[in-house]
């Protein structure tokens, strides 16, 4: 069983084609609670880091050292760090850094991971050595391959960004280079082909649009892993700059005060998880939406 | 079969190649300058530069490539920036706390992750199955490490019942031993389960139509040998791929849970490296991890072929 398959059977099966009706997707969120619950949470992630202006008060960054780990009250609604920080205005704000590094790497890794499944899948000559950097990308722990990159490139945004891009792109152009090798034996590539259609055309007009439900169903399982690594990044000191208020960053400062200052650690691993189990609980509900077997799987236990 | 291991033997050896050559390139072209950083801060460029060639950081890229492959050979990641300790030394003392963690860790994952997913599958749609899935979903979206907080915070420092953190030997006595590794265990195996739980269910939920669990039960077997002999068995495949996934995220987990619980292993060494920027060490982990990682993969893919004879051709 090779790499393919194996990608296969964590994100599953990709099927042809996106058809997603807005119809069907009323039906679906009437349906299927879960669905309902992720975007609440998306949505209240997203809400945060829109207008987190508006909704701390207090500066996310300003040092008072008289109020150092005071208690949730009226003042800090999750209390105080060990510089005076007011920890409800870190929280909301640190939705920002989560969600930035998610949404980027996943266009990053997207693009990139597309691009090279096309060409991997289509060009066989380009094929066999890019495959075997591939494997040889994926057989290093994404994490620890960040980590190596973060270790390599200096911790900041911009580099957590392009490291956690580099770990996810490698499965992604597997899965879209499957996909493309089933789609360029189809008659109507065969078609294009035989009407004079120059490589480019067939891959971005016949095999691209064919391709698209998986990619997208990957991508929102690639933004919550991202989330989690980059957190866990924060943790081992090879993350965004320890000043940064992103919560990977704030659990590993509150680390030292858990006995005095529990809402320290608290509160930023409750956000972090809701944003991460919203995104989750979305990308299943897509792809049981994009993968007519399962569809059609649902509806006969329903009948029963 | 044997031709089979062999071919996939000539598989994973150019793939051990270039994960080397990866993390090898990666050593490379690390900017923060080893020479100057174990001279020290005042020293005068004449005496970097007299490092930098006693430690042979100023040849060519292939010399250096050929002199790495050389050294990885006779086992010799390099040594220790911070240290002086040779980097395969320092693993090797800290391979037993991670080892034992490993196991306790893996034993947690396949003893109650496999349970867990054939019940929810043989109760598909009931609240036990709903139950497990919420479960198995937290565990892809609690992150590991706050988890344990938490967990240190409740019984620790609250309730008191287990130790925050720290490692006992063995040696020390039985149960101060295990005392303090029932914590780091239960989060990260309970993190470390999701997706096994997933795929066992997802697995056993379609060979449960089939009609071999069919016939099973028409002969009158009872559910238990149905379940575990007749539909986990033919489930055994995917399950075995997904547990020799669950390597990478096991080291993770284990890298996190030890930086957590203060437990002296390889994760420690990790971030302690980290901390410090010691290069060799980070990278000399990578590598090991990575090759080991390799090797496991052909394990899988080797039993696949073991259980299913299609896989061979």
């Amino acid at each position: 069983m090779d790499l393919t398959a194996r990608a296969r059977t964590i994100w599953g099966t990709p099927s042809r084609r996106l058809r997603i009706g807005w119809f069907r997707l009323l039906k679906t969120f009437r349906r299927n609670p879960n669905m309902t619950l992720g975007v609440v949470c998306v949505a209240i992630a997203v809400t945060m880091a829109v207008s987190a202006p508006l909704l701390a008060d207090q500066s996310p960054t300003l040092i008072q050292t008289r109020q150092r780990l005071l208690p949730i009250s009226s003042d800090h609604w999750f209390g105080t760090d060990h510089f005076g920080r007011d920890v409800f205005a870190r929280t909301i704000y640190g939705s920002r850094i989560s969600l930035t590094v998610g949404i980027s790497v996943a266009v990053l890794a997207l693009s990139a991971g597309t691009t090279i499944g096309l060409l991997t899948g289509y060009f066989s000559r380009v094929d066999a050595i890019a495959m075997r950097i591939i494997d040889g990308l994926m057989a290093i722990p994404g994490l620890l391959l960040a980590i190596a990159l973060v270790a390599l490139l200096g911790a900041s945004l911009q580099n957590v960004v392009v490291a956690l891009s580099v770990t996810a792109t490698p499965g992604i152009s597997r899965v879209v280079r499957s996909s493309v090798l089933t789609l360029r034996s189809q008659l109507y590539v065969d078609a294009a082909t035989a009407m004079g259609a120059s490589p480019a055309r067939i891959l971005l007009h016949h095999v691209l649009p064919n391709a698209w439900a998986p990619i997208i169903v990957l991508g929102t399982f690639i933004i919550p892993g991202v989330m989690l690594t980059e957190a866990g990044l924060s943790f081992l000191g090879a993350g965004t700059p320890p000043e940064t208020p992103s919560w990977g960053n704030m659990i590993a400062e509150g680390r030292r005060f858990l006995r005095n200052a529990p809402w320290m650690i608290t509160f930023p691993g409750i956000f972090l998880s809701l944003t991460v189990l919203g995104v989750n609980l979305i990308g299943d509900a897509l792809r049981d939406l994009t993968d007519p077997k399962l569809r059609r799987r649902a509806e006969v236990d329903r009948g029963r | 079969m044997t031709t089979y291991i062999l071919r996939r033997l000539a598989w994973a050896v150019p793939t051990a190649l270039v994960v080397s050559l990866i993390i090898f390139s990666l050593l490379y072209i690390t900017p923060g300058d080893p020479a100057a950083m174990m001279a020290g801060q005042d020293a005068t460029p004449e005496e970097i530069e007299t490092l930098r060639s006693g430690l042979k950081l100023d040849r060519p890229f292939h010399v250096r490539l050929g002199e790495f492959y050389w050294d990885l050979a006779h086992l010799d990641l390099g040594d220790s920036i911070r240290t002086g300790d040779p980097v395969i030394k320092l693993i090797a003392s800290r391979l037993d706390v991670t080892l034992t963690l490993a196991l306790l860790v893996e034993g947690v994952i396949l003893g109650i992750g496999i349970p867990l997913g054939v019940i929810a599958a043989w109760r598909q749609n009931t609240w036990i199955d709903r139950g497990v899935m919420v479960v198995a979903v937290l565990g892809f979206s609690i992150p590991g490490f706050w988890l344990a907080f938490m967990a240190m915070w409740l019984f620790s420092l609250k309730l008191g019942v287990l130790p925050a953190a720290g490692y006992v030997p063995f040696g020390e006595g039985a149960w101060p031993f295990f005392e303090r590794l029932i914590l780091p265990t239960a989060v990260t195996g309970l993190i470390g389960m999701a997706l096994l739980v997933r795929m066992t269910r997802g697995a056993m939920v379609e060979l449960l139509r089939e009609d071999f669990v069919r016939t099973a039960r028409a002969k009158g077997l009872g559910e238990r040998v149905v379940l575990f002999r007749h539909a986990l068995k033919a489930a055994a495949p995917p399950i075995i791929t997904v547990v020799g996934l669950g390597f990478a995220g096991l080291v993770t987990g284990l890298v996190i849970t030890e930086s957590v619980f203060a437990l002296p292993g390889l994760g420690l060494l990790l971030a302690s490296a980290i901390a410090a920027r010691d290069y060799p060490v980070i990278q000399g982990f990578i590598l090991l991890v990575s090759l080991v990682y390799v090797v496991v993969n052909l394990l899988v893919d080797i039993s696949y072929a073991a259980l299913d004879p299609r896989v061979r051709l």
